[in-house]
């Protein structure tokens, strides 16, 4: 199967200062489509800049991210705007929901970026809310939501662009121990689907669950 | 991202925030509010002080002798005299329609039924003076050879005393300087005119007679004229004809002060001058809207702020710089908009209700509304600029980092 995700002698260093700080050294990783893996690793290893590098969030000092075969380590801010709003779905351990708009309009958002009409968007978003159980929540703001109704709206939000991978950063870390049982039932039905999920997690209980483990150590792999 | 989609979120967030979108907005609202009354108060003292020049005869122009300027060194000392010979000349001169010679006489005595009453009175040359003959109302008016003869203002025949004065009433005028008095036959009494110029004034509180009939009452040596008034054909050609009066003037005033104005000139000047009070009025405004372009910044900065996280959000989930920078532009435009709205509603009122206090004219004209909108908009916009390039470029990392 072809690689969805290819990660190439990434280094990333933060300049405080200056003082310069490895915080990942030397990462190659290697994602094929349909895969669910578990990134795990102690707190402040680097999971969470891995995770952000991947997302587009932020660019590696050197070596390369292959996303679909696009090399996005020399991209613009447009075209990684591009990239996060089409080709990922995150799904965040705080949710980050936008709180001042109700369900719908949170779950609406990343197609209003891709400029899809209207009716369109409307028609996606009630199929996903519906999807997970949120029919009648789509009027509620966030924090008229329980934790895991929200989790919920942010795994919608996730999905409406069909990504072609699910970036999910600690999802269970927020929720009680049935909730997030709950919220992994719905990553496995996914990925049962063909979706492809890279997920942070430090619970070993979750990494279990996922058919891959990489541990990072430090800024490495190991 | 579509434009209508920032303008919902926009609305959104203002629903969202209605008492910050008020505190916000009151700043631009007092500012347009104060440019546009500024602005519409100093267009009516405009329109108002020109009114009080009235439907002045701008094709009139006034020969005086002496002048506003003091004598200077090397200019002539004399004032010139004005007699029936420049009358002549200035009938001569090409443009010149009508020249009607005047003599004003100040603080006579005018007598009626054992009453007294302070008058100016004026000599004309009846033959001259058609205007003047068109606005009798009873009796009739002067002939050139009339002596004992006067013509009364409105006012004069019928408010200035207890009794109203008639058409074939005698009265007796008085002049104190040199205790001459004379008895005179009211002839004709004039209409009431609203009319008043600049150079005229209105003829309601004016008496008139002849110049001999003046000669003879105020019993001095050597008469001349006051002043000679000059109506001008052409209005557009004043100017040139002024030039052509003057040059032929100067044969026999060579070395004598005088001086010609023209309303218009006068009306001008004045205009120039309440127009820049306009403009200053307009400044003081400025100042007002430019704190609250002021105010502005700082919500749109408290703004960003507070949405550091949703900015870090929107950014994960696909929105580049310009869909940032586009939503608190168009939030600070729309709140610049429609809070210049309330602005020149609210400033138009106002600028009413001064205007009737001031008894003059209210002009919320086009451009203050345009200005003081424009400037509204503008203040909003140039203020949300800064904080939509912070937000746009905001680390969507660090933003969702923030709490």
């Amino acid at each position: 199967m072809e690689d969805v995700l290819s990660i190439r002698d990434v280094d990333k260093t933060y300049q405080l200062g200056k003082l310069s700080v490895p915080v990942l050294k030397n990462i190659n990783i290697s994602i094929k489509h349909g895969e669910f893996v578990a990134i795990m690793g102690p707190s402040g290893s680097g999971k969470t800049t891995l995770m952000n590098l991947i997302g587009c969030l932020d660019r590696p000092s050197s070596g390369k991210i292959f996303i679909d075969n696009v090399d996005t380590s020399d991209l613009n801010d447009m075209e990684l705007a591009r990239i996060r709003g089409k080709k990922i779905g995150f799904v965040f351990q705080t949710f980050n929901l936008i709180a001042r708009f109700d369900s719908f309009k949170n779950v609406e958002l990343p197609m209003i970026y891709q400029d899809i009409p209207k009716a369109q968007r409307k028609a996606r978003a009630k199929e996903l809310l519906k999807q997970f159980g949120l029919g009648d929540r789509m009027n509620h703001k966030p924090p008229e939501l329980s934790g895991g109704q929200r989790q919920r709206v942010a795994i919608a939000r996730s999905l409406v662009n069909n990504p072609g991978i699910l970036l999910a950063d600690e999802p269970t870390g927020n929720l009680d121990t049935r909730t997030g049982e709950e919220i992994m039932d719905i990553f496995k039905t996914l990925n049962s689907e063909g979706m492809t999920i890279v997920m942070v997690t430090h619970e070993h209980d979750i990494g279990q669950m996922c058919h891959r483990i990489i541990r990072i150590r430090d800024g490495m792999t190991i | 991202m579509k434009k209508l989609d920032a303008l919902e979120f926009v609305f959104l967030s203002f629903k969202g925030e209605k008492f910050k979108t008020i505190m916000s907005s009151l700043g631009i609202i007092i500012g347009v509010a104060a440019v546009v009354v500024m602005l519409s108060v100093g267009e009516g003292l405009i329109v108002g002080i020109s009114g009080v020049f009235g439907d002045m005869e701008l094709n009139m122009v006034q020969v005086m002798p002496g002048g506003f300027e003091e004598a200077e060194l090397g200019r002539p000392m004399k004032n010139a005299v004005l007699d029936d010979k420049d009358v002549s000349i200035l009938e001569g001169v090409v443009g010149v329609e009508r020249v009607m010679p005047r003599y004003s006489a100040w603080g006579i005595l005018m007598e009626f039924r054992n009453e007294e009453r302070n008058l100016n009175i004026q000599a004309i040359t009846p033959s001259k003076e058609q205007q003047i003959a068109d606005t009798i109302e009873t009796g009739r008016f002067l002939t050139d050879s009339d002596r004992n003869c006067i013509v009364l203002g409105y006012d004069v025949a019928l408010n200035m005393f207890d009794m109203p004065i008639n058409p074939g009433s005698h009265i007796t005028l008085s002049y104190p300087l040199t205790n001459t008095s004379t008895d005179f036959k009211v002839v004709g009494i004039l209409n009431d005119s609203e009319q008043s110029s600049f150079l005229g004034g209105s003829t309601n509180s004016q008496v008139f007679m002849t110049h001999p009939a003046m000669e003879s009452f105020l019993d001095i040596d050597e008469y001349s004229f006051s002043y000679i008034n000059v109506w001008v054909e052409d209005q557009d050609k004043i100017d040139e004809t002024i030039e052509r009066m003057k040059f032929a003037l100067q044969r026999t005033h060579r070395n004598e002060r005088y001086e010609i104005f023209d309303q218009g000139s006068i009306l001008e000047y004045v205009t120039e001058i309440l127009t820049k009070v306009k403009y200053g009025l307009g400044g003081i405004g400025a100042i007002a809207l430019a704190v609250g372009g002021i105010g502005i910044v700082n919500v749109m900065m408290l703004t960003v702020t507070e949405r550091i996280k949703e900015i870090g959000v929107m950014k994960a989930v696909g929105a580049n710089k310009g869909d940032i920078r586009t939503l608190f532009l168009i939030e600070s435009g729309i709140l610049g908009l429609v809070s210049g709205s309330i602005g020149v509603i609210i400033g138009a009122g106002i600028a009413f209700f001064i205007s009737v206090l001031g008894d003059f004219p209210s002009t919320v004209t086009l451009p203050s509304i345009i200005i003081g909108l424009g400037f509204g908009v503008g203040t909003a916009v140039v203020a949300g600029v800064y904080p939509a390039s912070k937000a746009a470029r905001m680390d969507p990392v660090e933003a969702l980092r923030a709490e």
